[in-house]
């Protein structure tokens, strides 16, 4: 047990200690906290896939790689931190303009227990689905933990995970996830179901606090409490996370690229730092699902039109390049992995392409699909697409000027996403309705909790109603 | 209740507020309903059965799988692809074209050699609950 703890504390201490190398932004301390989680094990399983890859058997040292790695970033930081302490005068005197602050005010006390409340019932229907289901749902055993058992039992013949003679457990898909789950088998020196299980809870954890920390530096802790009842309070969530399907994983890189975009564009200040780690994350999307090649590629694109029209071609050239260069390591993990390991993506088989492409009933269904599917999202009571329009009627829309560009940028990427997704409806060649049927859901969970990122970056805080108020009031008298 | 929200904004809250708190009570009593009956839910089972091939196999390379259900439908399906999660790293395919293959008759376990020898296929290990090894002696 005291293995699988240490399987899991240490790539978030290498998450912590990497982005420590990075000045912090004042008051995102929280937020830092729960992105080191993910980059850990992003930074993790690509460690141990290196490791596959130079010499097999040398994967039995990943604990000894990672402590090496660890005691590494450790020795960085501490000449860092000398370093900026001599330089801390100069800057002290340079001229640093403060940040633009999130509204101040207390949460509320009864929105706290509210959302206490939600997380305890969250968190008991994440462990009764735990012990229903301990080798997790279908995808989790039929693909990631399967590979996982490849990697881990397959000696020299590991690569034998990748044949297409099993192409139904999707051999092409990326090893984010099954890395993970085999690195910490390699941890405790056997296999066990709790790998794949604290993995999963370790990613639920970390986009619920990721949503909850981003919203309360952005835009006030109320803001920030009701966007975490809004996702936590999803049962959609919940259950992948608890059934360690890879879309959770990807939830969290999604959502923690677009983050840092909107941080990065109120602290020009580290712009290249927190775009770079944008890009990270968002190569690590790539790592986990085939969808994350989409999500990076709408990524890019969003922010190259966003500055491109805002400030011309060259400067939105200039604010990609942070970007790109974040993306690059973990692109290039993917592109060997796609070039040397797995077999083609079956999704755009050339047989009938153009034939499914001009089907105008198809591109009918793939809409009313998406439409029914949104209405009826998460599994919630009644729609969340209500009880939101609800809070934004209530509420009323603000956003601040400093938010603009990365709001559109947020904006540009989800809406390339997800009609990205659609395209891949249109163009496939398997059966559309039984796709559709399996896939859809967690397609938008994929999305879900960095449309409420949006979404609460668009609607007025409720600290901010009550001081515009007051403000009215004011100048009433 | 922070007396600083207009009333618009109460309502906003705490209107997702209950919703969130209404969902979370059904959604957790729908997971303790939820039936165990399916594959899915047994795969532990269904591990240890076809497990207890994994020291007759080679271990890499590939084997065959025959089943006593009809390849298709969800409850086969699922089988097969447990016989896979159990017996990774070697790899499993299904059909007999292999010099070893896997047999699965659980649904019919009493006509496992018959089944077999229908296939051509010479049995070589009985692992109980109607796991069976069987040699393809035409490979």
């Amino acid at each position: 047990m005291i293995f699988l703890w240490q399987s899991l504390l240490i790539p978030w201490l290498i998450g912590l200690l990497f982005l420590a190398l990075f000045e912090e932004a004042p008051g995102y301390r929280a937020f830092n906290c729960f992105l080191a989680a993910g980059l850990g094990l992003g930074i993790c399983s690509s460690a141990y896939f290196l490791l596959l890859v130079v010499r097999a058997p040398w994967r039995h040292g990943i604990a000894l790689i990672e402590y090496a790695l660890l005691a590494a970033l450790a020795a960085a930081n501490l000449y860092w931190w000398r370093k900026r302490r001599r330089s801390e005068d100069k800057l002290r005197d340079s001229h640093n303009p403060p940040l633009p602050a999130a509204p101040a005010g207390k949460p509320s006390w009864m929105l706290l227990l509210s959302v206490a409340a939600v997380v305890v019932l969250a968190a008991a229907a994440f462990l009764v689905h735990l012990s229903k289901y301990p080798h997790g749902g279908w995808d989790a055993w039929a693909i990631w933990n399967l590979r996982a058992r490849f990697l881990f039992r397959g000696g020299q013949h590991w690569r034998d995970a990748f044949t297409d003679l099993i192409s139904w457990s999707h051999p092409d898909y990326p090893l984010l996830v099954p890395g993970l789950v085999a690195r910490c088998w390699e941890y405790m020196g056997r296999e066990s179901l709790l790998a794949g299980q604290g993995i999963g809870a370790m990613f639920t954890l970390a986009a619920a606090g990721l949503l909850l920390t981003a919203l309360a530096a952005l835009r006030g802790w109320n803001q920030a409490l009701v966007g975490s009842l809004a996702l936590v309070g999803t049962p959609l969530f919940i259950s992948s996370g608890a059934s360690q399907y890879a879309d959770v994983p990807i939830c969290f890189f999604v959502l923690a690229s677009l983050a840092l975009l909107v941080i990065e564009g109120r602290d020009p200040r580290r712009h290249w730092s927190l775009a770079a780690l944008a890009g990270l994350a968002a190569g690590f999307a790539a790592w986990t699902k085939n969808e994350g090649l989409l999500f990076v590629l709408a990524i890019v694109v969003a922010r190259f039109a966003t500055f491109s029209r805002r400030e011309g071609i060259k400067s939105a050239g200039k604010r990609c390049a942070p970007l790109l260069l974040g993306l690059t390591p973990p692109l290039l993990l993917v592109l060997y992995f796609k070039l040397s390991l797995a077999p083609p993506t079956d999704i755009f088989a050339a047989s009938g392409l153009a034939q499914r492409l001009l089907d105008p009933s198809r591109y009918g269904f793939v809409a009313a699909s998406f439409f029914l599917q949104t209405v009826s999202f998460g599994g919630w009571f009644i729609t969340p697409v209500l009880l939101l329009a609800i809070y934004g009627f209530c509420l009323g829309v603000k956003v601040d000027a400093v938010d603009r560009p990365a709001v559109s940028t947020v904006g540009i990427a989800l809406a390339l996403t997800i009609a990205g997704y659609a395209a891949i409806y249109v163009v496939t060649p398997l059966d559309l309705g039984f796709h559709i049927a399996t896939s859809i859901d967690r397609l938008q969970l994929q999305v879900w909790p960095s449309l409420l990122l949006l979404y609460f970056l668009v609607i007025r805080a409720p600290e901010r109603v009550s001081m515009d108020r007051k403000k009215r009031k004011k100048k009433a008298r | 209740m922070n007396s600083d929200f207009t009333l618009r904004t109460k309502i906003g809250i705490y209107t997702l507020a209950a919703m969130a708190l209404l969902t979370g009570l059904i959604a957790l009593k729908d997971e303790g309903g939820r039936s165990s009956a399916s594959a899915e839910s047994n795969i532990g089972f269904f591990d240890e059965r076809f497990g207890r091939l994994a020291d007759k196999l080679p271990s890499s390379g590939v084997v065959g799988y025959l089943s006593d259900q009809p390849f298709g439908d969800h409850q086969s399906t699922a089988e097969y692809y447990l016989a896979q999660y159990a017996l990774a790293p070697v790899v499993v395919i299904s059909n007999t074209d292999r010099r070893l293959v896997v047999g699965n008759f659980i649904h019919a376990a009493g006509s496992a050699q018959s089944i077999a020898a229908g296939r051509g296929l010479d049995p070589v290990a009985d692992l109980g609950d109607g796991i069976w090894l069987l040699r393809n002696p035409g490979q």
